[in-house]
């Protein structure tokens, strides 16, 4: 699948020049800034707004034709439900929108709030439901008609430990059913976790896409070695080469940025009669990939719509729409 | 029938929306204090009477149409119930058109309400209940058919309070249209193309006091005498005309726009 | 009815205007419309022809037409939605055709204004209160083109001014204001136009102007019966003013006639009928006063046989129609002898050499005698050739019998009580204390007392001409034998005999 989407949204051009690969059955995750056009991205792709400039396909359907709507499912961050609706109902009136009939829709409304863990909560109104039970539900109607691409939006957002996990199992089982899953998000950890693919897009640009094995490097960035049997004043030798030492009463710890430099300290460790106890590379995991590429290609000038993340470590802001 | 599953969608929502009971309460209220301000009255009691609670319905649910209406499209895009509906293989065109068709729902609802409330009030003070008065009735909702679709129109284009200010102001305008044409016909010495003007204007306004036959029926109670119905046919395919005008014109900004 | 409203003129001039108005519109009109139809025919024409966007990179279509495949969807938006105003406007026109517009509104209420503005000092004072009153226009604008509430509006807060003002001299005029905007804002809201008329009359001596706001709201509603039927009333009241009962009486009559051929008008029902009976009735009082014997006469006699109505009742109206039918009888030979005057500069000597020519008019004379007519009574007509004055003797009469009765009432009641008791000597003292005495303020005669004797109170000369026969010991006055309601009426007992 192919997608050439360019836009100008308004006085700022949200996204340039877009074009991302997507294989089938593969999970694809898709980052950035705040405001970095993702969500600008999905819409196009979803119907909600219209590019400016240039065309987008999805499996060689454009995506203002409502028939394309077929294939795709969709959750939006924070999904809405008319609040007097049950769950049952919610799930009836999509599965009408999307076309289904009346008993497809039902056997298929028991099958969802099955799986989603929802049949306690069949006859509640979406009122009274939890955060977690709404990101449920959502992702619930976004494969009521089990399309073949489902685009997620923030899906873990705002949600605690568990939620996230249950959304996680969620998504990979949806893979093990052949589908494919778009989505985006914050939360580098997880998509770290799940992901076959990534894009990182900034300021509305692609600044990188493959497989994450590709992206890393696997660069060694730092080493930690742990040993017992050390003196509280520590070795010297062994702080000078390092970035950090420090003994925290039971064991002393020395982080060093190479490898070479770790075999060192390891020996002098040894000579000075100590055990080593651990030896922990630190291998650039997905957050420090994404922070130097997004640094590196901060653009400057009128189109920027936030400056480059502030300080070495740019923590995600706080759950928002871009 | 994705169009039947918004609209009753829409019926529900409107429903529960405080304002519509409201609304009701004080078309009732007005329909039962229609008898105080007629009793008073050494003559024509009755005729005050089925004014006032003629007058009452059709403000209030002009009032049901207004605010509903712009609030309901407003609160699907604020609280973004939008976005699920139209990411959906459903079409825009069926989203408007299910809307539209619930908020009808309720503002028929509400018309016969208060219609039932107040005949069955005139059928108790002993007034004269005529077919005249369902006429009139009639050509109300009509009327609302009219003023829902305007209400659609705006709040698919701006936001909630424009939206009901510029209906509200047509609602009100929509009566008087004919007296512009009145106005040109005034200054036909001085400037006799201002009156072509003013009366081709006129004709694509909408045209609401078109729908206003109180007046005849009310009196038609006197001697029990019906509306023509060739002028009733033209009411009717004029609302129907100018409402489906009206929603396409809603469409063409709604198909496009970007959320 | 000449006079108060024509109103084939008005209703002409309005139809004139509406039809100048269409006339003026079609001719542009039309050519616009087909214009604005043709325009989106070819929109919608255009729909069909450009080939429809596709999104695929392949089928992308060609050409010329090819550019315009992004626009299709609107403009077939655009040409529906002309369509479809098209049709509106072809439907509005047609309701416009029916209803008409408000036009050049009857000025009356204007004009009205106008004419009183232009004169002095009061009517200033009166602009100022007109101030505060809303006009019929304006009331419309407020009620956001709801005119019957505001005519409500307006009826309600003239109660409250009938209620609630302290100037009586400017009340009528005020009111007036009140009930014109009223009519003006609902003209078929006949209910108010007779509440109205009816407050107006309590307060306004002048019938006159009453009559003219009825003319007003009868002009509007040509069809209603109550109206007239209150304009008429308005005049049945007797005025204190002799030359003005005729010319009352002829209103009322003119306005009755209305009615009865409106209702004549309706279908057959036992409640139009005996509506039709009660309007016939006041009529024919009135048409006795006006001199319109005819028609009295006519309307009688179709009343006495008349078997709906009880038998007391049609020996009242026997007897009424010989009155009537004398007085036609004499009144016709009047005119005669009149018309003979002017022609020979003399009256003729009797009255046969004009009875001849009167032999032409069909049913004038039932039993008539060649040489002497006779009234209905059965008396001979008299004649004084001296005056020239024609008389017939059964109606005075008649009038005999209620004039001696009021004269003898007025001794019996008031002399004797202002006499002690004692009768008066002579019926020149008699004339004296009546003159005396109903000239004093709050002593006015009732209509029953002018009635019987007239305006002038005359009691010394009775109904025949000669003075009445008095006997002071009884004190009361004689009537000669023919006086006897038995032998006077026996006429009407035959045609209304009791078995």
């Amino acid at each position: 699948m192919v997608y050439h989407p360019g836009l100008f949204a308004r006085r700022k051009t949200a996204v340039h020049d877009l074009t991302l690969d997507v294989p089938q059955g593969a999970i694809y995750g898709f980052l950035g800034h705040n405001g970095a056009g993702k969500t600008s991205t999905i819409k196009i792709l979803v119907g909600l707004q219209f590019a400016t400039a240039g065309q987008a396909w999805i499996m060689n359907s454009d995506v203002r034709e409502s028939q394309t709507r077929r294939n795709l499912g969709f959750m939006p961050e924070n999904p809405y439900f008319y609040e007097y609706l049950t769950a049952e109902e919610t799930l009836d009136f999509f599965g009408r929108l999307s076309g289904m009939d009346r008993p497809a829709r039902r056997k298929r409304t028991d099958e969802l709030l099955a799986q989603f863990s929802l049949e306690s909560a069949r006859k509640v109104p979406m009122r009274d439901f939890s955060k977690g039970m709404r990101q449920r539900l959502g992702l619930a109607q976004a494969i009521i008609h089990k399309p073949p691409l489902v685009i997620l939006d923030e899906p873990m957002s705002g949600l605690d430990p568990l939620g996230r996990h249950d959304v996680r199992n969620i998504i990979l089982s949806l893979r093990d059913a052949g589908q494919t899953v778009f989505f985006s998000s914050h939360i580098l950890s997880d998509v770290e976790e799940i992901c076959d693919r990534v894009c990182v897009l900034n300021q509305g640009h692609k600044v990188a896409e493959g497989p994450i094995s590709s992206l890393l490097t696997g660069k060694v960035l730092e080493v930690k070695l742990s040993a017992s049997g050390i003196p509280v004043a520590g070795l010297p030798e062994a702080a000078k080469l390092a970035i950090r030492a420090w003994h925290d009463g039971v064991q002393y710890h020395v982080l060093v940025d190479s490898e070479e430099k770790a075999s060192q300290v390891k020996a002098q460790l040894e000579a000075a009669g100590g055990t080593l106890r651990a030896m922990q590379p630190h291998r650039e995991s997905l957050e420090e990939y994404f922070v130097r590429v997004t640094q590196n290609n901060a653009a400057t000038g009128p189109d920027a719509l936030h400056g480059a993340g502030d300080g070495f470590l740019a923590r995600p802001k706080a759950e928002g729409q871009s | 029938m994705i169009v039947g599953a918004i609209a009753m969608n829409t019926f529900r929502e409107a429903v529960r929306d405080k304002i519509l009971y409201v609304l009701l309460a004080f078309g009732v209220l007005m329909i039962l204090v229609s008898r105080a301000i007629g009793w008073v009255s050494y003559g024509g009691s009755e005729k005050i009477m089925t004014d006032v609670g003629l007058t009452a319905i059709w403000i209030f649910s002009g009032m049901v149409s207004i605010f509903i209406g712009t609030g309901l499209i407003y609160k699907e895009i604020d609280k973004r119930t939008i976005y699920t509906i139209l990411a959906k293989p459903a079409q825009r065109w069926q989203f408007l058109a299910g809307k539209y068709l619930g908020l009808l729902i309720t503002t028929l609802v509400n018309l016969v309400f208060l219609s039932t409330a107040f005949l069955l009030y005139l059928w108790i003070c002993g007034a004269p209940v005529t077919i005249a008065l369902l006429q009139a009735l009639f050509l109300t909702f009509i009327e609302m058919m009219v003023v829902t679709a305007i209400a659609i129109f705006f709040s698919s284009a701006s936001t909630p309070i424009l939206s009901a200010i510029f209906t509200t102001i047509i609602f009100f305008t929509g009566q008087m249209t004919k007296w512009v044409v009145e106005l040109g016909a005034s200054v036909k010495q001085t400037a006799p193309w201002v009156e072509k003007i003013l009366y081709a204007c006129y004709l694509f306004l909408p045209n609401l006091h078109n729908f206003n036959i109180r007046q005849q029926a009310v009196l038609a109670t006197q001697e029990n005498v019906m509306i023509a119905s060739s002028e009733m046919f033209n009411c009717v395919m004029y609302g129907l005309a100018y409402t489906m005008a009206v929603l396409l014109a809603a469409h063409l900004i709604f198909r496009r726009r970007n959320f | 009815m000449q006079g108060i409203t024509d109103p084939t003129t008005l209703e002409f001039l309005e139809r004139q205007q509406r039809a100048d108005f269409w006339n003026n519109a079609a001719q542009w009109g039309y050519t616009a419309w087909y214009i604005g139809f043709a325009f989106a025919v070819l929109l919608l024409l255009l729909y069909v022809i450009i080939p429809s966007e596709s999104y695929d990179e392949v089928l992308r279509p060609r050409g010329f037409l090819g550019r315009f495949s992004r626009f299709r969807a609107s403009i077939m938006h655009f040409g529906a939605v002309l369509l479809l105003v098209l049709c509106a406007i072809t439907q509005q026109t047609q309701v416009d055709q029916t209803r008409g517009f408000a036009a050049d509104q009857d000025k009356r209420y204007e004009a009205e204004i106008k004419k009183l503005t232009a004169t002095g000092n009061r009517e200033a004072a009166m602009k100022a209160q007109y101030m505060y009153l809303p006009n019929g226009n304006s009331l419309l604008y407020i009620s956001l083109g709801n005119p019957s509430i505001a005519a409500d509006y307006m009826w309600l807060t003239s109660q409250q001014y009938v209620v609630n003002s302290q100037r009586r001299g400017q009340k009528f005029e005020m009111l007036l204001r009140f009930y014109n905007t009223v009519m003006e804002l609902d003209p078929h809201w006949t209910e108010a136009a007779i509440n109205g008329g009816k407050v107006l009359s309590a307060l306004e001596p002048n019938r006159y102007a009453v009559e003219k706001f009825y003319s007003g709201a009868i002009f509007d509603n040509p069809g209603n019966i109550d109206l007239p039927y209150e304009a008429g009333r308005l005049f049945v009241v007797p005025p204190l003013n002799l030359e003005l009962r005729k010319e009352y009486a002829k209103h009322a009559t003119d306005w009755f006639s209305l009615v009865i051929d409106l209702l004549n008008k309706r279908p057959q029902s036992k409640e139009r009928d005996s509506r039709i009976k009660g309007v016939r009735d006041l009529i024919g009082r009135m048409a006795v006063e006006t001199d319109a014997y005819g028609l009295a006469a006519e309307l009688l006699w179709d009343d006495m046989h008349d078997q709906n109505v009880s038998k007391a009742l049609r020996q009242m109206y026997a007897r009424d129609w010989l009155n009537a039918r004398s007085l036609l009888i004499a009144s016709a030979l009047q005119k005669r002898v009149d018309e003979y005057r002017a022609s020979h500069f003399f009256a003729p000597l009797h009255l046969g050499s004009i009875i001849q020519s009167l032999k032409s008019e069909k049913n004038l004379f039932l039993d008539f005698d060649h040489e002497t007519p006779k009234d209905a009574f059965g008396f001979a007509i008299k004649y004084d050739p001296r005056t020239g004055k024609v008389a017939s003797h059964g109606v005075q009469a008649k009038l005999a019998i209620q004039a001696a009765a009021i004269v003898n009432s007025i001794i019996a009641t008031t002399y004797m009580q202002y006499n002690s008791g004692a009768p008066p000597k002579d019926l020149v003292e008699l004339q004296q204390f009546v003159d005396k005495f109903f000239s004093i303020q709050g002593n006015e005669p009732t209509s029953a007392i002018t009635n019987a004797i007239g305006m002038e109170l005359n009691v010394i000369v009775s109904p025949f001409g000669t003075p009445w026969k008095y006997n002071a010991t009884t004190g009361k006055v004689e009537t000669p034998p023919e006086c006897n309601p038995k032998t006077l009426f026996r006429n009407a007992d035959l045609l209304v005999p009791d078995n």
